[in-house]
């Protein structure tokens, strides 16, 4: 399975997701890498959870067949499309009901409201609009993400810019990754989607975006007095080096 | 002397033994491309990022010294981050490029040097940011975290 998120912020959209893909049975199970987060149509911006034969075949359908998918649509008929889409998929006789294990967050930019959105799209076929936050994937994954998110219900996402939601969800993200839930793990994925377009978070930016999560967490605990100080007071024996004085 | 020559000084000098993360060195490199008088090949090229000013190539050249064995990198318990932790090897080459450094006459910049890691090493974030902030707004402009002064 998978953990997938996507988080509704002042100006975009986030899509994360863990990048693990686990085959086999109990006991006997392989993991590798795969990509869970991607531009799927020019605009549109795809994170998927379940069975990835099933996913793929979603995604090519999105690419390739639903040609009449406009950002300038109306967001219920780009809904009503997506269903279609996805009924399309269910009714594909090689799929043989592994659709029931599969789900998908489809974000893009309305051009009609002038806002980013996001529809969450259910196994059974049932679709929900994203307001805040959202989860998807393995249930116990979900669950832990929920709790990593809920341990920052003092944050307003709508309150927050697009680089601040991206650290807000890398941390939700990276913290429930950390749990080792069986299923989920690996580097996270993340993209994002505004006026501007779709934008995928390459792992150069994520190196940053790692830091500045952790130096918001440094800095939390520095308000906490007796906690570490720092470098330079360090009790371990100096070796270093230095330059000449001036003048000598 | 190349900014990856810099880079390593920074690291081999006195002031913080149990090494740097990397945001002190961001900080570090960034005061130094400012005040340093000299040329661009000798420092990195700095954009306003999350938080504060940021420099890709630092990153990529800290790795590069981990992996040549000149620094390493140390997990720091509690933390998700590693420090970069000088060794034997990263001192002797701190006295190499000292050396190079009265040779191509730019001490006054190595001084410079050694005076902006005392001061990176010996502040907490907090500080270390608004410091950097305050001097240079306009590298502040994208950061996420909000501005006490």
């Amino acid at each position: 399975m998978t953990l997938i998120a996507a988080l509704r912020c002042r100006d975009g959209v986030i899509l994360g997701s863990d990048s693990q893909e686990t085959r086999g049975a109990r006991g006997h199970r392989l993991a590798r890498s795969t990509q869970k987060v991607y531009e799927v149509r020019p605009g549109f911006l795809l994170a998927w959870a379940g069975a990835q034969d099933v996913a793929q075949g979603f995604a090519l359908r999105l690419a390739h067949r639903a040609d009449k998918l406009s950002l300038a649509d109306d967001r219920l008929e780009i809904k009503a499309r997506l269903h279609g889409v996805f009924e399309d998929l269910r009714a594909d006789p090689s799929i043989e009901g592994r659709s029931d294990h599969v789900e998908f967050f489809v974000a893009w930019w309305s051009r009609r409201e002038g806002k980013a959105v996001v529809l969450h799209l259910l196994s059974g076929g049932a679709g929900e609009w994203v307001e805040k936050w959202a989860f998807g994937g393995t249930p116990l994954g979900v669950e832990c993400a929920s709790f990593a998110a809920s341990t920052m219900r003092y944050i307003d996402p709508a309150e927050l810019v697009l680089e601040q939601a991206k650290i807000v969800a890398l941390k939700v993200l990276r913290d429930t990754i950390e749990t080792n839930v069986e299923g989920i793990g690996g580097p996270v994925q993340m993209g994002t989607v505004r006026e501007s377009g779709v934008d995928l978070v390459k792992d150069a930016d994520k190196r940053g975006l790692h830091d500045t999560v952790d130096l918001w967490e440094a800095q939390c605990a520095e308000l906490l007095p007796g906690t570490a100080g720092p470098p330079s007071e360090s009790a371990t024996p100096d070796r270093g080096v230095r330059p000449p004085i001036e003048g000598n | 002397m190349n900014r990856r020559d810099w880079l390593l000084l920074f690291a081999a000098y006195e002031g913080a033994p149990d090494g740097l993360d990397p945001i002190r060195f961001q900080k570090g490199l960034f005061l130094f491309a400012r005040r340093a008088r000299l040329p661009a090949r000798a420092k990195y090229t700095f954009k306003p990022y999350d938080y504060g000013p940021m420099s890709p190539g630092i990153y990529k050249d800290l790795d590069t010294f981990v992996d040549q064995g000149l620094l390493e990198r140390v997990p720091v318990p509690g933390k998700r981050w590693s420090r970069y932790r000088p060794s034997k090897t990263t001192f002797r080459e701190g006295q190499r490029l000292l050396e190079q450094a009265e040779k191509e006459q730019v001490l006054d910049a190595a001084r410079e040097l050694f005076q902006i890691k005392q001061d990176v090493a010996g502040v907490g974030f907090g500080e270390l940011l608004e410091r950097v902030y305050a001097e240079y707004p306009e590298f502040a402009v994208n950061s996420i975290f909000r501005r006490s002064v």
